[in-house]
């Protein structure tokens, strides 16, 4: 279902240079919206009376509070559109649509989860998280066959710059469902680290790398996986950033055998598949085209080709 | 309050349609608008095979508008008869089908496979993409042209036809009475304008095509001023539409001649845009105690006339 709400700012603070964090009152969006998935809403207040800009801007979910009715997103100043969104103050109202789009594969709700407080064993068909004998590879195919992730995964998240976003509402409902999640999260400088703190607060496990080494690694964040001991594979990836940090996480992933996921953005028109705006291709073999609004943003790696359709998505 | 009009024998209950392109084929904004609550739905063009589209990017944002060049991406007739009409059928819309193709004889083919098929109120001829190498807008520019094409579909079906005219024309009252003189229904105006952006740091063109249509609020006194003209000069009823963000603005084109008005690119600013456009146009004819559209509709042209201005 999706749903059209007046959004009561409750608050748009800096976070840092350029970056902003907008919480909205949206109950009816709050009550529905999943990892990966987005909201698409008017920047200006003053929405009947300007037509510039004229089009609504896609944030993925940063957070939801189901309870409180409220979500929140977070972004960097990059145009117009975001420029005057840094300009809403609280009591004010912005229009958004969503939840929209297909979110990421989360661990299945119905698994047998084990009692946290009883000390009943688990049974056979529970994931144990004590690591099996298996090859990564292995592991990787039985556990996540047919997009099916199990209650208590090894997950690995890795986000670069305001990529980061989706990835801790992700990590919120990740470790919720008792999943143990690492992340691998990059930045240029570590003044943009403005998730760390609420991912260390989720219970997340952080790596850190930076462009300029202020903070954690220094270096681009996917040279993180050097570090990650072959035994210690995830259950699943997860990634959004840069197209050129998905590219390297995807071949990653192919090559531990590890099932991964990938958050994509796009300019859009409608958001919800009508016009065919955000159309992106997944592979160079593929005759058509994929909606990043409807189809994704978030894509299995299986569907996507980083390096031959790279330099066609980077235009956009 | 009365909203019925019939636009060149196709019956909408009110005067409020989804123009082609801008509502796929009605299920992306389900929960938001019912099809069954407007006056009808056009869809997005289907050619007779399946089309790909343009490569991306495909879209880019104007100072009050926007630029697209999807290129008439579609699954082609075959899956829209079978999958997507019969779902259209079950939520009540009145469907017009937009038609393209790359020849004449694909426009004609489309007709007569449409003729006859239960659940189609109406072909909307596409003779005005500007995104298409072939067809589009080269068959809508020359007079003689679009009524040959209009002509060609008339006689392979019994189905109501409206050319959709494109305003990248100089003349666009001789372009619709040669759609008029091939036997057309009802006129459908206006499609996008071709235009161009440029992204001064990659110091490319922002589209992947180049050029792109316009559309959106910065198109509307363009289009306001083309149903104006056209409606003096054709006795068929117009669809009038581009750049409506507002009831207000739908109001503008009934004045000035169109019979019923389409929604294009201000359902992606409001998805509710055309429910509220229909009530705004209940409103105001409640406000001057009109009882029929017909009072409305061409009312700034007929005003004109009898002050000699």
């Amino acid at each position: 279902m999706v749903f059209l709400e007046d959004a009561e700012v409750l608050k748009n603070v800096r976070v840092a240079d350029g970056i902003y964090e907008l919480a909205c009152r949206a109950p009816q969006i709050a009550g529905e919206g999943k990892p990966g998935q987005f909201v698409h809403m008017t920047v200006s207040p003053h929405r009947s009376t300007t037509s510039s800009p004229l089009l609504r801007r896609p944030f993925s979910f940063y957070g939801v509070d189901t309870e409180a009715g409220t979500v929140s997103i977070l972004y960097r100043i990059r145009g117009l559109g975001t420029s005057l969104l840094a300009e809403a103050r609280p009591g004010e109202h912005l229009s958004m649509l969503g939840p929209l789009g297909t979110g990421f594969t989360l661990p299945l709700a119905e698994s047998p989860v084990f009692p946290v407080e009883s000390s009943v064993p688990p049974t056979k068909s529970c994931a144990s998280p004590v690591k099996n004998a298996a090859s990564p590879q292995e592991k990787a195919f039985s556990k996540v066959e047919k997009g099916v992730l199990p209650a208590k995964s090894t997950v690995l998240l890795v986000g670069g710059g305001m990529g980061i976003a989706p990835l801790v509402y992700l990590a919120d409902s990740l470790v919720d469902m008792g999943c143990q999640v690492e992340v691998f999260y990059g930045a240029e400088t570590c003044g943009e680290l403005v998730a760390l703190e609420r991912l260390e607060q989720i219970g997340a496990n952080c790596d850190v790398a930076t462009v300029d080494g202020s903070a954690g690694y220094k270096g681009p964040v996917t040279d993180l996986f050097a570090f990650l001991p072959p035994k210690n594979a995830p259950d699943m990836i997860y990634s959004c950033g840069p197209l050129e940090m998905m590219a390297h996480v995807a071949r990653f992933a192919k090559e531990r055998g590890i099932p991964g996921e990938v958050s994509l953005e796009s300019h859009m028109a409608c958001g919800v598949g009508a016009c065919l705006g955000c159309a992106v291709r997944l592979k160079s073999t593929d005759e058509g085209y994929a909606k990043v609004c409807s189809d994704g943003p978030v894509f299995s790696i299986d569907r996507l080709e980083f390096e031959a359709g790279e330099g066609e998505r980077n235009e956009s | 309050m009365n909203l019925e009009v019939n636009l060149g024998g196709i019956r909408l209950a009110n005067p409020v349609v989804m123009a082609s392109g801008t509502f796929g084929y009605g299920f992306d904004y389900q929960g938001l608008i019912n099809p069954n609550e407007i006056g009808a739905i056009i869809t997005k063009a289907t050619t007779l095979e399946p089309w790909p589209g343009n490569p991306p990017p495909r879209i880019a944002e104007t100072p009050s508008g926007m630029l697209n060049a999807i290129g008439l991406e579609n699954p082609g007739i075959e899956v829209f008869l079978t999958e997507h009409l019969p779902k259209l059928r079950v939520l009540g819309a009145v469907v017009i089908v937009n038609i393209a193709g790359k020849t004449l004889r694909e426009y004609v083919e489309l007709a007569s496979i449409l003729d006859g098929t239960p659940g189609v109120a109406g072909i909307e001829i596409n003779i005005s993409c500007p995104n298409v190498e072939m067809g589009g807008m080269q068959l809508g520019t020359s007079p003689d042209m679009v009524s040959e094409v209009v002509r060609a579909v008339k006689e392979k079906t019994c189905l109501p036809v409206m050319p959709k005219l494109s305003p990248n024309v100089t003349d666009i009252v001789a372009i619709a009475k040669a759609a008029e003189s091939g036997g057309a229904d009802a006129i459908s105006m206006i499609n996008t304008l071709l235009g161009m952006a440029v992204d001064i740091e990659t110091k490319r063109p922002r589209l992947r095509n180049i050029f792109g249509g316009l559309s959106g609020p910065a198109i509307k006194p363009i289009a306001l001023r083309m149903v104006y003209q056209v409606y003096q000069a054709v006795d068929i009823p117009i669809l009038g539409g581009g750049g409506i963000l507002s009831a207000k603005d739908a109001i503008e084109f009934l004045l000035v001649g169109a019979s019923a008005v389409s929604i294009g690119t201000g359902t992606f600013v409001n998805p509710r845009l055309a429910l509220d456009v229909k009530e705004g146009i209940c409103e105001y004819m409640e406000r001057y105690g009109h009882t029929s559209l017909d009072e409305v509709i061409g009312a700034a042209v007929r005003s004109n006339a009898k002050f000699g201005r």
